[in-house]
């Protein structure tokens, strides 16, 4: 099983050019790092339904546009609003990946005030329900223990610069993404399923 | 139009209204209505209203800001010093000698920090909330400004949320 498909692999290698050959290099990476670090469900569904997808490279370039422009830090969003202008008529699927990039980057601000405030708010509790046992056992570990929380709010805001840049990635290799919860909300905006036309032939 | 366009149009006049969250969020509304303008009706009034909103936001936030830096730095300090006013270059033993003038003066601060505190909520709010009735399907307008901006535009006046909603 193993060298029938490491032999059709090489076989569809040698009857790339190279750049489908980088193409092919690069998502056998994407598949094999997905595996062993256990990338989330949804870049294993980008990839699952690529093969619906034909999509040039110029989609490509202006999706990746559209998603990595949030690292402009709130003219991200004046960057994917041009390339939903620009690319309007011409590709649904760039224009889908636009509105998705516009969506999130509007709610940048919106994101970092509910970071903040949640780990706040988590900060206090964790400081009021281990405030006793500190000042019983009396060790300079535990402020240690109690400003590695301060960390939260730097890791979710670099959070939100990961999957946008995850999605660059991926739009840039051809994969649908989609972001976690805007992006199936967006499609469903889009095309609600209620209205989808039911056909009992 | 078919139909996903109009849904398309409409989640970009949200964003558009919604962009008052983002530093030169302006600037959104204004590229829509410059290049949508031809193309759809609904993106025209909606981006133009809420450029309007977020410009008119902006004027009210310098002149705050002009407002707080002109009393927080002449009109209290003047107010509470001993200042002899009446002979310039001269002190007095005892504070609040300016009068009246400078003490209501310094009223103002506190006028512009209520402002601040009140009216920066709520223009936050009823921009999000426009954005959520755009995007519920609702033609929304401004209390004030939106029936305004319709009148220049020579739109009906009136029927804002009476057939937009779906």
């Amino acid at each position: 099983m193993f060298i029938q498909e490491n032999s059709w692999g090489l076989l569809r290698k040698q009857a790339c050019s190279d750049v489908q050959l980088f193409d092919i290099m690069v998502e056998e990476w994407v598949i094999a790092s997905s595996k062993s670090i256990r990338l989330n469900k949804y870049v294993r569904s980008a990839m699952e339904n690529e093969n619906e997808l034909q999509i040039t490279s110029e989609e490509r370039i202006m999706a990746a546009l559209a998603h990595g422009s949030v690292i402009l830090y709130g003219f991200g969003l004046l960057a994917s609003l041009a390339v939903w202008i620009s690319q309007r008529g011409k590709s649904s699927w760039v224009r889908y990946q636009a509105l998705q990039a516009m969506t999130y980057q509007v709610l940048q601000f919106a994101y970092y005030t509910a970071a903040i405030f949640i780990s706040q708010c988590a900060f206090i509790l964790i400081f009021i329900f281990t405030m006793e046992k500190a000042v019983e056992t009396d060790s300079p570990q535990y402020f240690g223990f109690l400003f590695s929380f301060m960390l939260i709010p730097v890791l979710l805001i670099g959070l939100y610069y990961v999957v946008a840049i995850l999605g660059a990635g991926l739009c840039l290799f051809g994969k649908d993404f989609r972001y976690p919860i805007i992006g199936r909300w967006v499609s469903r905006y889009l095309e609600p399923r209620e209205e989808l036309p039911e056909e009992d032939e | 139009m078919n139909e996903r366009q109009e849904r398309e149009d409409r989640l970009v006049a949200g964003i558009s209204h919604a962009s008052l969250m983002v530093p030169l969020g302006f600037l959104v509304p204004i590229i829509i209505w410059l290049t949508q303008r031809e193309r759809s009706e609904f993106l025209r009034f909606q981006a133009l209203q809420a450029l309007a909103y977020q410009l008119l936001g902006l004027l009210v936030k310098f002149v705050i800001a002009g407002c707080y830096m002109v009393s927080i730095f002449l009109i209290i300090p003047l107010s509470l010093s001993a200042v002899d006013f009446s002979r310039p270059g001269t002190f007095t033993d005892e504070p609040f000698s300016g009068g009246i003038v400078p003490m209501l003066f310094s009223a103002i601060f506190i006028v512009v920090m209520a402002l601040f505190f009140i009216g920066g909520p709520v223009y936050l709010i009823l921009g999000i909330v426009a954005a959520a009735r755009v995007l519920k399907g609702h033609d929304y307008r401004y209390p004030i400004l939106g029936n305004w901006i319709a009148t220049w535009l020579d739109l009906p006046p009136g029927q804002a949320e009476a057939d937009g909603a779906e």
